[in-house]
């Protein structure tokens, strides 16, 4: 799954470590995420686009597609 | 970001005092063992300050909570040395005070058994992935390489040693944590 979740943290000037403090889980999970290397579960995933503010889709997107 | 305790935090203290505790234990027991009680009292000691100042100088690898490192440790060790004891004491007891003095170290096992389960349930779910899949991976690493150790046991008709078995596991654990690490890190 690919996703825009390191624009969007670059976006609001936050570091990994801040945004997964913000989460609740370890730095090492956002950069797994960031690097699509590991696809967060669905409550994870409702809570990164409400933190951003944005509908999950924004955010997440299937491969082959955005 | 914080990645390491200040050296006046409650838990720097915590850790140096685990440290210092469990390094004492150990170098006790193993001193008893190669016949210096007094310099496996005082290597041991300043191993454990050393691991517990490491412990606090660095970003933990996964996000246990400090006191469930520190409960690891000490039941860990605990473990050992009831194996430790065990094995030294193993001539001297027979009957029902032996079958007693091989409960311990299952009951000191399970304490440390409880320690890990906590620190996996602290963990957030990528980790728990993670941990979840080094296990799968040493049991079925372990299963595979047990199928020439049987062979040969059968063949040889002499039993292999318990701690090849244990070695072979935590081996295989190492292996499979590493493997999936290297995939999500």
């Amino acid at each position: 799954m690919k996703n825009r979740l390191k624009v969007l943290r670059a976006e609001r000037d936050l570091s990994q470590a801040q945004l997964a403090d913000l989460l609740d889980v370890s730095r090492q999970t956002v950069n797994a995420i960031e690097t699509e290397k590991y696809d967060p579960s669905l409550p994870l995933a409702f809570k990164i686009a409400a933190l951003f503010g944005c509908q999950i889709e924004d955010v997440f997107q299937p491969e082959g597609q955005g | 970001m914080k990645t390491f305790l200040q050296n006046d935090s409650p838990d720097f203290r915590a850790n140096l005092t685990t440290g210092f505790v469990v390094g004492a234990m150990l170098g006790v027991a193993l001193g008893m063992g190669f016949g210096s009680i007094l310099l496996g009292l005082a290597v041991g000691m300043a191993l454990g300050l050393a691991l517990g100042i490491f412990i606090s100088r660095r970003e933990l690898p996964m996000r246990y909570p400090m006191y469930l490192v520190r409960r690891m440790l000490l039941t860990g060790t605990l473990f050992l040395l009831t194996m430790m004891i065990f094995a030294l004491a193993e001539g001297m007891a027979s009957g029902a005070t032996l079958i007693l003095g091989a409960m311990v170290p299952t009951l000191a096992g399970a304490l440390f058994v409880y320690s890990i389960g906590s620190a996996i349930a602290s963990l957030d779910e990528m980790q728990r992935r993670i941990q979840t899949e080094a296990i799968a991976i040493g049991f079925g690493g372990t299963a595979i390489a047990l199928i020439p150790l049987a062979l040969l046991d059968i063949s040889t008709h002499s039993p292999s040693h318990w701690l090849i078995l244990s070695l072979i596991m935590v081996s295989m654990w190492l292996v499979g944590k590493l493997w999936t690490k290297r995939r999500y890190g």
